[in-house]
């Protein structure tokens, strides 16, 4: 039976060399049908001016040296991402990591609250999200009447100053925790009973065994989270758009909203993919660097055979 | 795990308030600090669910009070009614085809995939994995020309399929979140497994998949999720109103420069979170300690 | 964890590969791709296009079509468009209509898009700030030929309507719907006050007065900002904000000067509504203007028509003078300009049919029934008397309000040049810098006039 055709068909399958590529088939398909095309397009047009309208024409690197050297909105709004990027995805990873240690229990009452901080971020960016996002942060809003309330007088529009803008969209991300939280809770469930009870043999507070189990053992969900967040904080777009505009004086403009602004409403499509391309080169950067650090802080179970 | 709870036990005993009573004030503070911050939590949802229960008119004018009064239904049916003869039950179950099949394309490939990546050694799988990377660091707005032309060439703008198809060709993020899983799993399961004769596809099936299911409640809620909440692929190739999914046709109540239904819209925007708030509410009994700790026990 | 180390060693060295190696190719390749993505999409598929829908129709009976009509609206405007092409479907059986319509936004990025791949519908809605774009490169078809055809009426269409959507003597998009600049004031707080405003107040009566409503009431007043009001105050002195064909600035730099200079002393006088209030209106729906949150006496919106949402958001009585003029203004500047167009498509394969649609929503009192007048006034004068009585009260006003000025309109600037959006966005932004004390109105228009005229240079390159 060994040395039959089908035997000899499935040994060959069996190959790890040929497995992983059977394994990754879907992948291979999908890039080559639906992702390369589109990603090489958009490479090029960043070479070239295009209106979408009309044909590109072929510009070398103009759009790169207008970029770097005479758009000042252009740094404007990468600086103002990357400090939305730096300070909110680390409160955002703390908040649900919090959340979801906090309420990590099968009790009927944890059941609940989890539901309870998990809905803010179901709202997604609905118009419904803006609008009261808007309201909040408003002159007569809510947040200056409590303010009233506990006794400071306050007529700041917190969305209408340059220096408090970017804060309330940074609390809007924070609030919107829930799919951190909810990878979280996926790696919390995987790590093993056995070595928490082993650890209460010996004696262990909560508080060493979070930090000598829990913590090292949540690192590979913790990578992805970093990971993830950091790609969603740089090429944030709808938060922006949808509840500033990047007002006032493009205090809040993001790059994703500036880089739609040149593609669509200036019709600037070869600049768009230009600016596209330079995120993503920082990015991969970014993620190259933690990547390379994970290697230090990352604990995984899988030995290398 | 209650860190505050448990922290005061050592204190607790020296002091005159007995351990026991000391332990249970503790749990009404906990209790009473958790209801408060989440109340300001889901505060912006409940000020939607209030304000659709206001008159249209009025939900500006009394932003700053969350009890509607007069109290009314009728921005549901207003809204219900939907669009020159669509309803809201046509858009709703678009939403519900679209999601689903989504979801279940990415639960077919992406964990194949993830399994293939994480465990197996293949000439270029590094290179694959970094293209993969790139996928999801390019914005969308920049890829959407290109790729719409691709479909609009294949004939598919008008139909689901490039909302849903690419998904069973797996999801760089729910890979690259599943890949984390699997690397948890300690590798001598499949070594004994494979000295037992069984083949990459037996592992697979047998003792990864079981081993990763709360990676894949995970990814099946964010799955269905984004697909719910995607608008602007949506309103690429969904030309017809009758093929709108609810978070397009959300958009259709709000009109810049003639103004907008804000009650009818906070009314179906309502409506619209509860499917994913029911699928959160089923699923997450996956993700927490369960009945059955069917953790890995190595 | 070695998976994790090595893949992100490739992942580095991909990255050094595509950003320095495949610089040098992709400038190889970037030839190509100049033409290539392009011309191989656009033409290709326009054919692709073509073809398509021509196989769709030859094998059918005459006359069996499916036109793709597309417009941006809310729900009233949904439902009233679809009953006016069912309409015609009844009494022109042969003819469906495939009806794309969507929100403001997505309807541009759609409208983009589908241009790009050459599968625009037949007859789309236009917009003043689009239509120079979409016409330049010959996305529009002529309707001229369509009126001489005889598909297309427009005797009872005044010129100088049709000479909104007029490009070098031919037409390429009709008006539907007329609108007028115009200032919205709360009625109830102004008699509170006792204080009254001219049919076509000056900025200086128009300051007078809302320093007395809030003298007498603690209402706050506002002044309008940005395009509009630079753009009247130019045609206040017989000039335009924007040159067209010479890609410059059309005005004289102390119109300028003078506009950021009442923008300066308004935002510090104690009658005008606070910068950060402003900062939330300009993101704010119509429905949350602080005119219809009852905290600030008047609202300068983009049209006329936008004063029937406004009236319904707010129990207090609204209504209509005309834009205020600068108070040396040497001529007439008040104009009626389109809400609306609607173009047809360069590449429809039923350009006759179209333009009878065109011809049924300007001319057909069924068709007025249906639609209601909701995108402004119709531009035929006859159906205009045909559909006035029968309209709602807030509509009454509008229709009233538009007759004053046809009686006083001039013609209008030509449409909007490439990079008018950038310009205005460029004037908002120093109108804020301004309002914020971080610039002087000198400052601010010196910067105007190089940087805008950069600007419209660049874009018409």
């Amino acid at each position: 039976m060994k040395n039959s055709q089908p035997g000899k068909i499935a040994s060959f399958l069996n190959k790890e060399g040929v497995a992983g590529y059977i394994f990754i088939l879907p992948f291979l398909i999908g890039l080559f049908a639906f992702t390369l095309i589109p990603i090489i397009i958009s490479f090029c047009l960043s070479f070239t001016r295009y209106d979408i309208l009309s044909s590109p024409s072929f510009i070398g690197l103009d759009n790169f040296i207008r970029m770097f050297t005479q758009d000042a909105t252009f740094w404007k709004s990468f600086r103002v991402t990357f400090f939305y990027a730096i300070v909110s995805v680390p409160l955002k990873l703390i908040m649900a990591l919090f959340v979801a240690m906090l309420f990590y229990r099968g009790t009927r009452a944890s059941a609940i609250y989890r539901a309870v901080y998990y809905l803010p971020s179901i709202m997604g960016s609905s118009v419904a999200v803006a609008v009261l996002w808007k309201q909040l942060f408003a002159v007569n809003g809510v947040v200056n009447s409590l303010l009233g309330k506990i006794g400071i007088h306050s007529e700041v529009g917190w969305l209408s100053r340059t220096d408090t803008a970017i804060w309330t969209l940074i609390l809007l991300s924070v609030w919107q925790f829930g799919s951190s939280m909810l990878v979280f809770l996926g790696g919390l469930k995987q790590i093993p009973a056995s070595l928490y009870e082993a650890a209460t043999v010996d004696g262990c507070g909560k508080i060493r065994q979070f930090f000598s189990i829990t913590l090292p053992m949540l690192t590979p969900v913790l990578f992805f989270n970093l990971i993830q967040q950091t790609i969603n904080a740089f090429t944030a777009f709808t938060q922006s758009f949808i509840v500033t505009n990047g007002k006032p004086l493009d205090s809040t403009l993001f790059y994703a909203v500036y880089m739609y602004r040149r593609s669509f409403e200036y019709s600037e499509m070869g600049y768009g993919a230009a600016m596209a391309w330079f995120m993503l080169f920082v990015v991969a950067l970014l993620t190259c660097l933690i990547f390379k650090s994970s290697d230090k802080w990352v604990f995984r179970n899988s030995k290398e055979g | 795990m209650n860190n505050t709870k448990t922290s005061s036990g050592p204190v607790a005993k020296s002091t005159t308030m007995s351990y026991r009573t000391r332990k249970a004030i503790m749990r009404v503070v906990y209790h009473v600090v958790v209801i408060i911050i989440g109340f300001w939590m889901i505060y912006p949802l409940l000020w939607m669910v209030m304000s659709s229960f206001k008159e249209s008119g009025t939900i500006f004018t009394t932003a700053g009070s969350l009890i509607p009064s007069p109290f009314v239904t009728e921005n549901y049916p207003t809204g219900w009614k939907g669009f020159a003869g669509y309803s809201f039950s046509n858009f709703f179950k678009n939403s519900f085809v679209i999601s689903g099949l989504a979801t279940l394309g990415a639960l077919l490939s992406s964990p194949m995939i993830a399994f293939g990546f994480s465990r197996l050694h293949f000439k270029g799988r590094g290179l694959w994995f970094a293209m993969m990377m790139v996928t999801m660091m390019l914005p969308y707005q920049i890829v959407m020309i290109p790729q719409y032309i691709i479909f609009y060439r294949i004939g598919w703008v008008g139909t689901i399929l490039p909302l849903v198809l690419p998904n069973f060709f797996g999801g760089a993020f729910f890979v690259f979140l599943i890949m984390q899983f699997i690397d948890g799993i300690p590798r001598d399961l499949d070594e004994a497994a494979f000295i037992d004769g069984c083949s990459w596809y037996g592992i697979y099936v047998r003792i990864i998949l079981p081993l990763i299911v709360p990676a894949l409640v995970t990814c099946g809620i964010f799955a269905f999720m984004w697909k719910w909440d995607d608008f602007l692929a949506s309103l690429l190739y969904l030309t017809s109103p009758a093929q709108y999914t609810v978070a397009v046709a959300l958009k259709l109540f709000s009109d810049p420069s003639s103004g907008s239904d804000w009650g009818a819209m906070f009314a179906m925007a309502t409506l619209s979170v509860l499917p994913i708030m029911i699928i959160f509410i089923f699923c997450q009994k996956y993700l927490v300690e369960g009945i059955s700790t069917e953790g890995l026990k190595g | 964890m070695k998976m994790t180390g090595k893949s992100g060693k490739v992942l580095t060295l991909l990255l050094a590969g595509a950003m320095a190696g495949s610089m040098l190719a992709g400038c190889s390749g970037g030839d190509n791709s100049s033409s290539a993505p392009a011309s191989s999409a656009a033409p290709a598929s326009s054919a692709a296009a073509s073809s398509d829908a021509g196989s769709s129709a030859a094998p059918a009976a005459e006359g069996d079509i499916t036109l793709r009509i597309a417009w941006w609206g809310n729900q009233l405007r949904n439902d009233t468009t679809n009953a006016m092409l069912a309409a015609y479907s009844e009494e022109n059986p042969g003819v469906k209509f495939e009806a794309e319509f969507i929100d403001w936004s997505g309807y541009w990025d759609r409208l983009a898009t589908q241009a790009a791949s050459g599968n625009m519908p037949d007859i789309i809605q236009q917009d003043y700030s689009y239509i120079a774009q979409y016409y330049e490169r010959n996305q529009l078809a002529n309707l001229s030929e369509q009126v001489e055809k005889g598909n297309l009426n427009l005797d009872d269409v005044s010129d100088s309507i049709l000479a909104t959507g007029m490009f070098d003597g031919n037409l390429y998009a009709l008006c539907i719907g007329m609108n007028a600049m115009c200032t919205i004031y709360d009625v109830d707080v102004f008699e509170q006050a006792g204080v009254t405003l001219p049919e076509h107040p000056t900025y200086t009566e128009l300051i007078d007065a809302q320093a007395q409503v809030f003298e007498k009431t603690g209402i706050k007043g506002s002044l309008p900002s940005g395009y509009g009001p630079v753009c009247m105050m130019a045609r206040d002195k017989g000039q335009m904000i924007y040159d067209v064909d010479n890609h410059c600035l059309g005005l004289d730099e102390s119109i300028v000067l003078e506009y950021f200079t009442r923008m300066r002393d308004a935002i510090n006088s104690d009658w005008h509504i606070s910068v950060d209030v402003m900062q939330e209106a300009s993101t704010a729906g119509l429905e949350a203007q602080p005119l219809c949150l009852q905290t600030c006496s008047t609202n300068f919106p983009g049209g006329s028509n936008q004063m029937d949402a406004m009236q319904n958001a707010t129990d207090h009585k609204l209504a209509l003078v005309m834009y205020p003029k600068s108070d040396d203004a040497a001529t007439e500047s008040m104009y009626l300009r389109p809400s609306q167009f609607f173009s047809i498509v360069e590449t429809s394969q039923y350009k006759d049919e179209a333009a009878r649609v065109i011809d049924y929503y300007t001319n057909s009192e069924k068709a007025q029934d249906c639609l209601q007048a909701e995108r402004g006034v119709p531009v035929s004068s006859k159906m205009a008397a045909y559909i006035a009585p029968k309209l709602s009260e807030n509509q009454q006003v509008i229709f009233e309000y538009i007759s004053k000025v046809e009686q006083v309109a001039v013609p209008f600037d030509p449409p909007l040049p490439n990079g008018a959006s950038e310009a205005g966005k460029l004037l908002d932004d120093l109108t804020d810098l301004v309002r914020y004390g971080e610039l002087t109105p000198e400052d601010a228009t010196s910067r105007f006039m190089t940087e805008a005229n950069d600007i419209l240079a660049k874009a018409a390159a």
